[in-house]
């Protein structure tokens, strides 16, 4: 007793909690991973009225009887959408039928005598009914049902009638036989026939109620009547179910989201073009931040900000208002300047041993650098909204837009030498190189070297916080490429030349991310 | 009787076979090339062969040109001594350039000398090195040179390409059996680091990994620094951060060599001093000494750098010492060390070794 008396009281407690509470117990339940009853969420009520034909089969040995008739049912239902394409529900229903054998002859003929007589014999049920449903969604507009379906006998009732006609000497007397009134059967009781049952429904959308009209048959597995005969009511109703409201945690309200009529998004075809202008110097100033971190480099970076825009209306929602967006034509182009601060020859005023000899090049070289690149903006995704801002935030258009940057570019990098390679041969007689006196060979030499390195930068860009990939700001990588320089001369050495080549690391190579 | 007659003509034969084919094998011995305070820091070694008494008279002159280096070697001596140019290109590669070669000059360089003889030679892929000199018989008179050989599969040619920057010559050329009298100190490397540098298809290749086949060696004592703390200088290389993050220019100079101070206004120092060295030490906040090399001043510090948004890079700073003070260097005096360090190759090879330690 103390039980249930607890029990009551926290369902009453739990009753007076609106639905807020309601909202943090779901939230509690997600919150620890338990699954919501089933039951709870919104439901769909309907009404469910239709017209059964409904043979009735007796199999009484090796005789088959035949009854059929129309019928009545009327019912309620609820059901509830699991997802998008699967639902499940109740339906209650009553069921009024009768059944007739219409005809029963019956004729003879004895001294004179002839009699003949004509039976209709019916059968008539009141029942009530409960489906369990599983529903398919294909798509909008069909619905597909399957599932147990179990029908209680609350009454049973007969009648038999017809006439009699008795002809002697040509007077013929018809009579009336029987009762045209319903009565109710003996050696019959209430009992419960399963099955199951299957069926489809159309959705048809109006401005008020979702009518679906459906068409479904119950197989029954078991016998209806607690006769000896066997017997098996099928049944098929066609009909309609019409959609009443929609329960929200114990409100109800009348919106059903998925079978109300919705107002169709109807969106302008007019376009305009123009320019606009993107303040870019965040993406400048960041490329040449990380590219002046690059020891020996210098980059000077440009992007010109303006460009066509096309601008227009979109619908991303078939129930929502349209939505402008905005399309930017072609890409952005600029430049940008990379210098490479050329240190890395401390060798270049160098002595060198080549086998026997001794070269101490007493020259400089002068290094150039004549960088070209381009950089070219290609414009992914589209925006909706204003460019510059935002009047009504639209999470149904999932606007991601981003640019990817790239640049590549090649520098070209010359060196010209000049000055004097002095040459020292072995002096086994030392041994040694000799150099203090006058070099044994001091030839003027002038080499031409070019080089080439790429380099440049792939990335990122938006400023739209609906981009997950690729990320808010300025992504990417700018790289350096690996440089050398190839010195060729040609030195005299001794009877012969020589045509010697040296090699200048101008650049390591470098990626860094930003 | 008979049998003497067949022994002199057997060891006839064996002389006639001595003189066609120098004796001995192609070997590997490290040699120091550069030494601080008495330890060989930086070593080198080449596939050589050292020929004993071998004399361009000694090569066998009726075997086909084009058959062996020496006789290659050998044909180019005399037809340089008749100074006929033609003859001397049919001798090279397509390297050979007619304009470059004067006949008059060729006669004149080796009017004194009348044989060759032949000291050593060096193989990387298909170059080889002959070293030899032009000999005067009659005098002590020695004219040291050596030839570039290209081996095409089947047959040698001369070359007028050579690649100085190639770490087979940086170190052959250091090696004891390319400059002459020499004795080969041994050295034992077990302890320092090897980079092979291989030959081939015109291209240099380097692994630190023993290969199979010809190789140039380049060995280094490296001090290692397993942690930042276990690197004496640490401090100072706080200091030039500290001074480079603050652009105290003024520290920095002060920090600088006095001789190299005034280099500065070389745009060739003052550029790798102000865009790489103050860079790396003003950007990137995290340094980490990897290893040094020791030079008779100082040493060579080899460091990674970093920041949050890239990863980690290998360079190099030189240090020097003077009194109890430690000081930045822009070059390095010695030129055996700078040779060897400062190689492009050589120096990648450093580069890469240490980029995969961080």
């Amino acid at each position: 007793m103390l039980t249930v008396i607890c029990l009551c009281t926290v369902a009453s407690l739990h009753a007076q909690e609106n639905s807020t509470l309601q909202d943090k117990k779901k939230n509690d339940q997600k919150d620890t991973g338990r699954v919501a009853p089933f039951f709870y969420g919104p439901w769909n009520i309907g009404a469910h009225v239709g017209v059964s034909y409904i043979p009735y089969y007796f199999h009484n040995g090796s005789n088959h009887l035949t009854y059929s008739g129309p019928g009545a049912e009327l019912g309620i239902r609820g059901l509830k959408k699991i997802n998008d394409q699967w639902g499940a529900g109740l339906q209650v229903r009553l069921l009024d039928f009768s059944q007739t054998n219409n005809t029963s002859n019956y004729s003879s003929n004895i001294g004179g005598v002839s009699y003949s007589s004509v039976t209709h014999s019916s059968y008539r049920f009141y029942q009530s009914g409960l489906d369990v449903m599983a529903y398919w969604y294909p798509n909008k507009q069909f619905i597909f049902n399957a599932g147990p379906a179990f029908t209680f006998n609350l009454a049973s009732k007969g009648r038999s009638y017809g006439t009699a006609m008795q002809t002697i000497g040509g007077n013929t007397t018809t009579t009336n036989i029987g009762d045209k009134t319903f009565r109710k059967l003996d050696g019959t009781k209430s009992n419960l026939q399963y099955g199951f049952n299957i069926g489809g429904a159309y959705v048809l959308n109006t401005n008020g109620h979702a009518i679906q009209p459906f068409l479904n048959a119950r197989i029954p597995l078991n016998s209806t009547l607690d006769v000896s005969d066997k017997n098996n009511m099928y049944d098929v109703t066609g009909g309609v179910n019409i959609d009443i409201a929609t329960t929200d945690g114990g409100a109800v309200s009348h919106h059903d989201n998925y079978t109300r009529e919705k107002k169709e998004c109807k969106a302008s075809k007019n376009t305009k073009e123009l320019k606009v202008s993107i303040p870019l110097d965040n993406i400048t100033k960041t490329v040449e931040e990380v590219a002046n971190k690059i020891p020996r480099v210098e980059a000077k970076i440009s992007i010109k900000p303006m460009v066509t825009v096309k601008q227009g209306e979109e619908c991303c929602s078939i129930d929502k208002p349209p939505v402008s967006y905005t399309e930017i034509k072609g890409g952005w182009e600029g430049s940008f300047e990379i210098n490479i601060n050329l240190w890395g020859i401390p060798d270049i005023n160098y002595s060198l041993k080549l086998w026997p000899c001794l070269l101490i090049a007493e020259f400089k070289c002068k290094l150039y650098a004549g960088p070209t690149g381009k950089i070219s903006a290609e414009r992914v995704g589209k925006s909706y909204g204003s460019l510059l801002g935002n009047e009504e935030p639209r999470p149904d258009c999932k606007s991601c837009v981003y640019f990817n940057l790239k640049a590549e570019g090649y520098l070209r990098i010359g060196v010209k030498a000049g000055g004097a390679v002095k040459l020292y041969h072995w002096t086994p007689s030392i041994p040694g190189f000799d150099v203090t006196g006058d070099a044994d060979e001091e030839i003027e030499v002038s080499a031409d070297a070019n080089a080439s390195i790429g380099n440049g930068f792939n990335g990122t860009y938006t400023e739209d916080k609906d981009c997950v990939k690729p990320p808010l700001g300025l992504h990417g990588v700018f790289f350096l490429g690996k440089a050398k320089a190839n010195l060729k001369f040609t030195i005299k050495l001794g009877p012969i030349s020589f045509d010697p080549s040296y090699e200048i690391s101008l650049c390591d190579g470098t990626e860094i991310p930003f | 009787m008979t049998m003497s007659k067949y022994f002199i003509a057997f060891i006839l034969l064996m002389a006639a076979t001595a003189t066609a084919q120098p004796n001995g094998s192609f070997f590997y011995k490290p040699y120091p090339i550069f030494k601080a305070h008495n330890a060989t820091i930086i070593a080198g070694s080449v596939n050589t062969f050292a020929y004993t008494n071998f004399y361009g008279k000694n090569v066998q002159a009726d075997a086909a040109v084009h058959s062996t280096p020496e006789r290659l070697v050998l044909e180019l001596f005399k037809d340089m001594k008749k100074g006929d140019v033609d003859a001397v290109g049919s001798l090279y590669d397509t390297s050979f350039q007619r304009r470059e070669f004067d006949g008059g000059r060729m006669m004149d360089k080796l009017k004194k000398y009348n044989d060759i003889r032949f000291h050593s030679k060096f193989r990387t892929g298909s170059l080889t090195i002959i070293r030899y000199d032009f000999i005067a018989t009659d005098s002590k008179d020695s004219y040291p040179y050596f030839a570039v050989v290209q081996n095409t599969g089947d047959s040698y040619w001369l070359t007028t390409n050579i690649n100085i920057t190639n770490p087979f010559t940086v170190a052959g050329s250091f090696s004891p059996y390319n400059l002459g009298e020499k004795s080969a100190e041994p050295v034992n490397t077990n302890k320092m680091t090897p980079f092979y540098f291989v030959n081939k298809d015109g291209k240099v290749f380097y692994t630190n990994d023993l290969p199979s086949e010809d190789y140039t060696a380049v060995y280094l004592l490296f001090d290692f620094y397993n942690t930042a703390h276990s690197f004496p200088q640490m401090g100072f290389i706080k200091q030039l951060q500290k001074a480079a993050q603050n652009s105290d220019t003024a520290k920095l100079k002060s920090m600088l060599v006095k001789e190299d101070a005034g280099r500065l206004d070389d745009s060739y120092f003052g550029n790798y001093y102000y865009d790489e060295i103050l860079k790396i030490f003003k950007y990137y906040p995290t340094i980490t000494p990897l290893a040094s090399i020791k030079t008779n001043e100082g040493f060579v510090l080899y460091f990674s750098y970093a920041s949050e948004t890239m990863p980690a890079q290998v360079a190099s700073i030189i240090l020097k010492q003077a009194g109890n003070n430690w000081f930045l260097s822009l070059h390095l005096s010695d030129d055996a060390i700078n040779n060897v360090l400062q190689n492009i190759y050589i120096r990648q090879a450093i580069n890469d070794y240490f980029k995969k330690k961080v």
